[in-house]
C-alpha cells in the first residue's frame, strides 16, 4: 500500500484550480504581476543607472580626477596644477589606465555678435578625449578640434541657439588671465555638438588646449588630469597617484558626484522596497486565499480522513494546488517581463519627462538591463516566498481535525 | 456468513479466517464527555456494546442522544473520555493516527448525510477513490467501480460529478465507494436523513444486499421509522446511553 498516490494528488490539485476560477485566476495574476515587476523595474532601473553613472563619467570627470586641492572649491586659473611630470606618467600610462587627458578648464564668457553667455571654459587635447568624455565622440555639425593648436572652438547645440549664432560664424571667449587681467580672443565656430543635457550642451565651450593656455598666460599648466581605469583598478590607481602627486587633490567619481552616487543608491533603495511590497502582498494574498480554499472544504477534509486518508496527502494536496499555480504564474510573468524588456530593448524614451529628469542628471534615453541573475532572483524571491506563504494554510489543512471538519457544512 | 468479492475477476481476496475471529466492534463502558463552558455534556454516559461480523445494525434515538459521537468513536475518529473500543480486533486507544487512518482505510468504509462526495471527481473517480488510496491498479478499480456502480443502479451515471446527481443518486455513489473495497465494516451516520421515503426506502435495499451479498457488516443510525424496520438489530440510544438493544424478525 502507498502511503500517497501522487496521480491522485495531482488529479485533485489540479481540478481544485477550476473550482473557484476568479480565485486561481487572481492567484496566478498576482505571482505574474510580482515577477514581471520585480524583472522589468529592475532592469529599467539598472538601465537607468548605468546611465546616470556612464553620463557621469562621460562628463568630464572619468574614474578619478588630478587637481589642485582648492579647485572644487573655486575652480578659477589660479587654482592649477602643473603638467604631469615622470613620475605622474608612469601610472598614467600603466596598464591599469585605459585612458587620461589633461585639460584647462575655466570660468568665462562666450559672446557673438548678439548674446553673450556665461559659460565654462575647456581646453581639452582632442586625441586623448577619444575613449575618455562626450567631446571625444565628435560633433554633430561641422568638425572636430584637430589637435590641441586649433584655433577653433566647439559649442554646443543649445548654446548656437542662445547665441543665435552658427557655425562657421565667429564668437569671442573671455575669462580671468594669470596676470588678474580680462584675457580674450576670438574664434571661429567650427563645430557644434550634441549633448543628452540641454544643461551640458550650455555648460561647456571646446577650445585646444594650447591656445586656451596661450590666452591666459599659465605656460603648460593645466586644470584638471581626468582618467578612466580598467575594470576593478579604481582604488590602486587612486592611491598610486596620491603618492606621485603629493600637493594636488585626487578623488575618485564617487566623490566628485555624490548627487550620482545617492540618485543611484535611491533608485535600488525605491526598487528594493517595492520588490519588499510585490513580495509581501502576493505572499499575503496567496495565504489569504488558500485559507479561503481551505475554509470552504473544511467538511471535504474530514471525509478525506474519515475514509483514510493519511494527513501528509491532504497537505500535499493544498501545496500541489499552489505549485500548479505558480508555475503559470511564473510563466507568464517572466512572458511578461522578456517582452516588456524586449519592446523597450531600443530606449525608452523618457523625453516628455526629460525636462524634469535633467535636474537629477538622468538622460532622455533608457536602455533595460536585463541580467540572467536578475531573473534568476526574481523568479526565485517570489516563487519561494509563494511557496513558504503556502506551507502553513496546507499545514493547518492537514492538522484539521477530522470530527470537527464533519461537522462543518 | 461467506464474504464475496465484487468484479468478475476478484482479485483482491483478503485475509478473513484472521478478522472473522473477532467481533467487528466491541466497546467496553465507553464514556465521551464534551465540556461546554461550566457544563459538562454526557455524549455518551458508558456505552457497551459488540456487533458481530455480517450484523445489520440500526443505531436509533432522539437528536443529541449520542449516535454521530459512538459512530465516531467506534471509527477512531474520536477518542472516548473512557473505556475502550476495539474496532476488528484492534485496541483503538494504543493506536496511532496513521495507524487509525489506514485501519479505516482497508477496513472500514463510510456514508455520511450529505457532502459525501468530492465534487471535482466523477461518480467513478469517487467510488474508485478509496481503491486508488490503497493502491489498487488503475484497471481493477475502474472494473470494481462499474460493477459497484451497477449494483446501486448507477449504470450509465459514471461520468457524472456529485452537481449533476439527485440526491438519492449522490447517496448511492457514497454507498457504492463505501463497499466497493470490500471493507469489513460500513459505518453510515443517517444516511437518508436528506432523502425522500421512497428513496430512502431503496436505498435501504440496496445498503441490505450488499449485507447478505457481500457479508459487509453495516451499522447504521437514523431517526426514521421506516430506515428502522429494515434493521435486523436495534439498538436504542438516549441521553448517551443503549435503552434497548433488540434483534428484530
Ligand atoms: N463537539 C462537541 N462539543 C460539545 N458538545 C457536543 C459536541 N459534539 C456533540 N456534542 C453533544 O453531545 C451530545 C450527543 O451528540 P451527537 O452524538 O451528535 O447526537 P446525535 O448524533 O444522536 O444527534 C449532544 O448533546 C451534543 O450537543
Ligand atoms: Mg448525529
Amino acid at each position: 500500500m502507498r502511503a500517497v498516490s501522487p496521480s491522485l494528488v495531482f488529479r485533485l490539485s489540479s481540478r481544485n484550480i477550476w473550482r473557484n476560477p476568479k480565485r486561481s485566476l487572481f492567484t496566478l495574476l498576482a505571482v505574474a504581476v510580482g515577477i514581471w515587476s520585480a524583472m522589468a523595474l529592475g532592469a529599467f532601473t539598472r538601465g537607468l543607472n548605468q546611465t546616470l553613472v556612464l553620463k557621469a563619467i562621460n562628463n568630464l570627470t572619468g574614474h578619478i580626477k588630478v587637481m589642485h586641492p582648492d579647485y572644487r572649491r573655486d575652480p578659477v586659473v589660479q587654482n592649477r596644477i602643473e603638467a604631469a611630470g615622470a613620475e605622474m606618467l608612469s601610472v598614467l600610462d600603466s596598464d591599469a589606465v585605459k585612458s587620461w587627458a589633461a585639460r584647462v578648464r575655466v570660468p568665462g564668457v562666450v559672446m557673438s555678435e548678439r548674446e553673450s553667455q556665461g559659460t565654462t571654459l575647456v581646453g581639452i587635447d582632442p586625441a586623448s578625449e577619444v575613449n575618455l568624455s562626450f567631446i571625444g565622440k565628435g560633433v554633430h555639425d561641422g568638425r572636430m578640434l584637430e589637435d590641441e593648436l586649433d584655433g577653433g572652438v566647439l559649442l554646443g547645440r543649445k548654446m548656437l541657439e542662445v547665441l543665435q549664432t552658427d557655425v562657421g560664424k565667429r564668437v569671442v571667449l573671455m575669462s580671468e588671465g594669470v596676470d588678474g587681467a580680462v584675457a580674450d580672443r576670438g574664434f571661429r565656430i567650427v563645430g557644434a555638438f550634441d549633448a543628452e543635457l540641454e544643461a551640458t550642451e550650455r555648460n561647456y565651450v571646446f577650445v585646444g588646449r594650447n591656445v586656451l593656455q596661450k590666452m591666459l598666460g599659465i605656460g603648460t599648466d593645466v586644470s584638471e588630469i581626468s582618467l578612466r581605469v580598467a575594470d576593478g583598478r579604481q582604488d590602486d590607481v587612486q592611491r598610486a597617484l596620491r603618492d606621485v602627486a603629493k600637493d594636488s587633490l585626487v578623488e575618485n567619481w564617487e566623490t566628485l558626484e555624490p548627487l550620482t552616487v545617492s540618485m543611484r543608491d535611491v533608485q535600488s533603495g525605491f526598487l528594493h522596497i517595492w520588490n519588499v511590497i510585490v513580495v509581501i502582498a502576493v505572499g499575503f494574498g496567496l495565504m489569504n486565499t488558500l485559507f479561503m480554499a481551505i475554509f470552504e472544504r473544511t467538511r471535504e477534509f474530514g471525509l478525506f480522513r474519515a475514509i483514510g486518508m493519511r494527513p501528509a496527502m491532504i497537505y500535499l494536496q493544498v501545496v500541489g494546488e499552489s505549485v500548479v499555480l505558480l508555475v503559470l504564474g511564473a510563466l507568464l510573468g517572466n512572458l511578461l517581463a522578456l517582452g516588456t524588456i524586449g519592446y523597450f530593448a531600443g530606449g525608452l524614451d523618457l523625453s516628455r519627462f526629460a525636462q524634469g529628469l535633467e535636474h537629477f542628471g538622468a538622460s532622455r534615453i533608457v536602455y533595460p538591463i536585463l541580467r540572467l541573475s536578475d531573473v534568476v532572483t526574481s523568479n526565485a524571491t517570489i516563487i519561494v516566498l509563494a511557496l513558504l506563504s503556502t506551507l502553513y494554510p496546507a499545514w493547518r489543512a492537514s492538522r484539521l481535525e477530522p470530527v470537527e471538519a464533519l461537522s462543518k457544512i | 456468513m461467506a464474504r464475496v468479492p465484487f468484479g468478475a475477476g476478484g482479485g483482491l481476496i483478503k485475509n478473513l479466517s484472521d478478522n472473522s475471529k473477532h467481533p467487528t466492534i466491541i466497546c467496553e463502558s465507553v464514556e465521551r464527555l464534551y465540556q461546554q463552558g461550566d457544563v459538562t455534556v454526557h455524549a455518551l454516559a458508558g456505552v457497551s456494546l459488540t456487533i458481530e461480523c455480517g450484523e445489520f445494525v440500526s443505531l436509533c434515538g432522539p437528536s443529541g442522544s449520542g449516535k454521530t459521537t459512538l459512530l465516531n468513536c467506534v471509527a477512531g475518529l474520536d477518542i472516548p473520555t473512557s473505556g475502550e473500543v476495539y474496532l476488528i480486533g484492534n485496541k483503538i486507544s494504543s493506536m496511532s493516527k496513521t495507524e487509525l487512518a489506514d485501519l479505516r482505510l482497508n477496513n472500514v468504509g463510510f456514508v455520511f448525510q450529505a457532502y459525501n462526495l468530492v465534487p471535482v471527481l466523477s461518480a467513478q473517480e469517487n467510488v474508485e477513490f478509496v481503491m486508488e488510496l490503497q493502491g489498487m491498479s488503475k484497471k481493477l478499480r475502474g472494473e470494481k467501480a462499474r460493477s459497484v456502480l451497477r449494483e446501486v443502479g448507477l449504470e450509465g451515471m459514471e461520468h457524472r460529478r456529485p452537481a449533476e446527481l439527485s440526491g438519492g443518486q449522490q447517496q448511492r455513489v457514497a454507498v457504492a465507494r463505501a463497499i466497493a473495497s470490500e471493507p469489513q465494516l460500513v459505518l453510515a451516520d443517517e444516511p437518508t436523513a436528506n432523502l425522500d421515503s421512497k428513496t430512502s426506502a431503496s436505498l435501504m435495499d440496496i445498503m441490505r444486499k450488499m449485507n447478505e451479498d457481500h457479508g459487509i457488516t453495516f451499522v447504521f443510525s437514523t431517526h426514521d421509522q421506516l430506515v428502522m424496520d429494515r434493521a435486523r438489530r436495534l439498538v436504542r440510544m438516549h441521553d448517551g446511553l443503549i435503552e434497548s438493544d433488540e434483534i428484530q424478525s
